[in-house]
């Protein structure tokens, strides 16, 4: 069977799959319109921008957890690695386009290194592995003060600006997040579907079979981690550029909870799952603030809500909204 | 011509000496058969054929190549298939995805694979698929899920994986072991047919029946280490393989 053409709207949306980011796509055009013409707040843009950069880290964790079975809980510590790497090369007269590059890089490479410490061991030591790596992370961005300034942050981090183009206000940040976004998605999405991609879900389903097609297994590992700490450190990259001020905080086990709920309720190995979990838990993380709660509380608040949906997902829907593997 | 040469080969699990100093020599264009009784070693062998457990000593000698320390993947990539006496299959994926991962080992260079897929570029290979399926006498849509596959089938698919994956020598871990009569004789049948496509095949069987119509040449092992060999007529009559037999 070729591809064929699919040349009509109702036949497209049957195609439940295509439908889902066509009706996303459209969406996010019409929210990015009406905050470009003043009618949303930069509020929403704000809550946009985001968006967008979780959207970055959650299909890039999803790529390795999802469908490879990579339980790396490395991930925002990666982000974070990204964050502050882009931060002090800018702040240190690098151009935009080269800290990019390296806060790229550089999460690939220890991703990669997680993975290679633990070749040899069973997949559960790389959870604790990663999990380790992420206190160890920060606690080098709060000890090592003449680097990162410690718990004090780094401030007056630099807009980003390429090309004798700067990006100036929110609006021009939503705008181009979500390109970042975009690419990241399809990229992603094409590697997922690629056969490379099957591969990744065939390590995840059973490494001997696959050994033994003369698949080279650590290798395949390798190159999943390194792309997925890409992403993570882009996201870490436009973050730092966005809000302008990083801390070791930003980058704590906190949000690895959130991003480990966003990839639960949507379902694992699911790019749809992945997308989807991040604008529904964000949306209810906003919605939050317009109940009176004190802002003191808001925080324990969000968590035990997290909590809470975890469980109801555990007990009553395994697989996520939209996964396609049991959590186990 | 010997395609595969085993030395002397020793490999225990614990106290138990799975394998305790067994030869064999795999000729080629032949259907060698490998019996004896349950717990004699027989599945401990492929897995040290194939790498997934390391001898501890002895040697293994495939090609020329000795293969006794390498990486599974690449005795693989040196042309050896097996299936298990176990099948497990990728349970998301389909009939079409493993067959084509085994036939080809591109889908490990990133860069190749993405851009096939970003520009739509993938050939299609149904055509040969359905070729080897054919062969197996696997008859389910190619993109039926591993997952909805019964045992029988599981059975069948493993052995196309194996004729898919570009070889020299295939190994079969009782491929008959659980299934059904009817079954029984149109796997027989499929070995057969191999062996005069000129395919090098070991064969592990427990049930000596089966093995007596299509073996070429049979090994008989017993607590890890060789107790007779010779063809099929030779060894059915053999009082120490009937001892063994019955003794278990
Ligand atoms: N991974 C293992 N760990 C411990 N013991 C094993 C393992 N694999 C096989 N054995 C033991 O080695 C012996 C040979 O097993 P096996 O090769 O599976 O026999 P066969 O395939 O001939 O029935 C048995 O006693 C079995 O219990
Ligand atoms: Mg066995």
């Amino acid at each position: 069977m070729g591809t064929i053409q699919k040349n009509n709207i109702i036949e497209t949306l049957k195609d439940s799959q295509k439908a889902f980011w066509l009706i996303l796509f459209v969406i996010d055009i019409i929210f990015i319109f009406l905050c470009l013409q003043g009618i949303l707040n930069e509020y929403f843009a704000h809550v946009l921008v985001v968006i967008n950069i979780y959207l970055i880290l959650s299909i890039s964790l999803n790529l390795v957890m999802g469908f490879t079975g990579l339980l790396n809980l490395s991930h925002i510590a990666l982000f974070g690695v990204g964050a502050y790497t882009s931060a002090l090369m800018i702040m240190n007269g690098y151009s935009y386009l080269l800290s990019l590059l390296l806060a790229m890089l550089l999460p690939g490479v220890f991703a990669v290194l997680l993975m290679f410490a633990t070749r040899k061991l069973k997949s559960d030591y790389l959870m604790l592995v990663t999990f380790g790596f992420s206190f160890l992370l920060y606690s080098i961005f709060i000890s090592w003060t003449s680097l990162t300034r410690g718990p004090l942050g780094l401030n007056n981090i630099p807009k980003i600006s390429f090309f004798d183009f700067t990006i100036y206000s929110t609006n021009q940040f939503l705008v181009f997040s979500t390109i970042m976004a975009i690419v990241s998605i399809i990229i992603i999405y094409n590697i997922t579907k690629s056969s490379f991609g099957r591969l990744l879900q065939a390590v995840r389903d059973d490494e001997i079979s696959l050994k033994l097609l003369g698949k080279n297994i650590e290798l395949i590992k390798f190159k999943a981690m390194f792309i997925s700490g890409l992403f993570a450190g882009l996201a870490g990259s436009l973050f730092a550029h966005y809000s302008q001020y990083i801390e070791p905080n930003s980058f704590w086990i906190v949000d690895l909870i959130f991003l480990l709920t966003v990839l639960i309720v949507g379902g694992l190995a699911s790019n749809r799952g992945a997308v989807f979990g991040v604008i529904i838990i964000m949306i209810l993380n906003e919605s939050l603030r317009l109940l009176p709660i004190p802002s003191e509380i808001l925080g324990p608040t969000r968590q035990i809500i997290y909590a809470l949906i975890l469980i109801l997902i555990l007990l009553y829907r395994p697989k996520g909204i939209f996964g396609r593997i049991d959590l186990k | 011509m010997t395609l595969l040469k085993i030395h002397n080969l020793k490999k225990s699990f614990g106290g138990v000496k799975a394998l305790n100093g067994c030869n064999f020599n795999i000729e080629k264009n032949k259907i060698t058969a490998l019996i004896g009784p349950n717990g004699c070693g027989k599945s401990t062998l492929f897995n040290v054929i194939n790498k997934l457990e390391y001898q501890e000593s002895g040697t293994i000698t495939f090609l020329n190549y000795n293969i006794s320390k390498i990486r599974p993947y690449l005795v693989s990539e040196l042309g050896i298939s097996r299936t298990f006496q176990y099948p497990t299959l990728f349970e998301n994926l389909t009939i079409r995805d493993h067959i084509e991962m085994a036939m080809f080992n591109d889908d490990q260079k990133f860069f190749k694979s993405f851009f096939i897929k970003l520009f739509g570029l993938k050939k299609n290979n149904d055509k040969k698929i359905i070729e080897i399926l054919n062969l197996v006498g696997l008859e389910k849509p190619l993109n039926t899920l591993g997952s909805d596959l019964s045992y029988g089938q599981r059975k069948l698919l493993d052995l196309a994986i194996a004729i898919a994956h570009p070889h020299k020598l295939i190994m079969l871990d009782e491929p008959v072991a659980g299934i059904n009569p009817k079954l029984r004789q149109k796997i027989k049948e499929i070995l057969i047919k191999l062996k005069e496509m000129g395919e090098t095949i070991i064969v592990i069987e427990h049930d000596m029946n089966f093995i007596m119509d299509i073996a070429d040449h049979v090994y008989v092992m017993e607590s890890g280490q060789n107790l007779v060999e010779g063809k099929p007529k030779e060894i059915q009559n053999n009082k120490k393989v009937l001892e063994a037999y019955l003794g278990e």
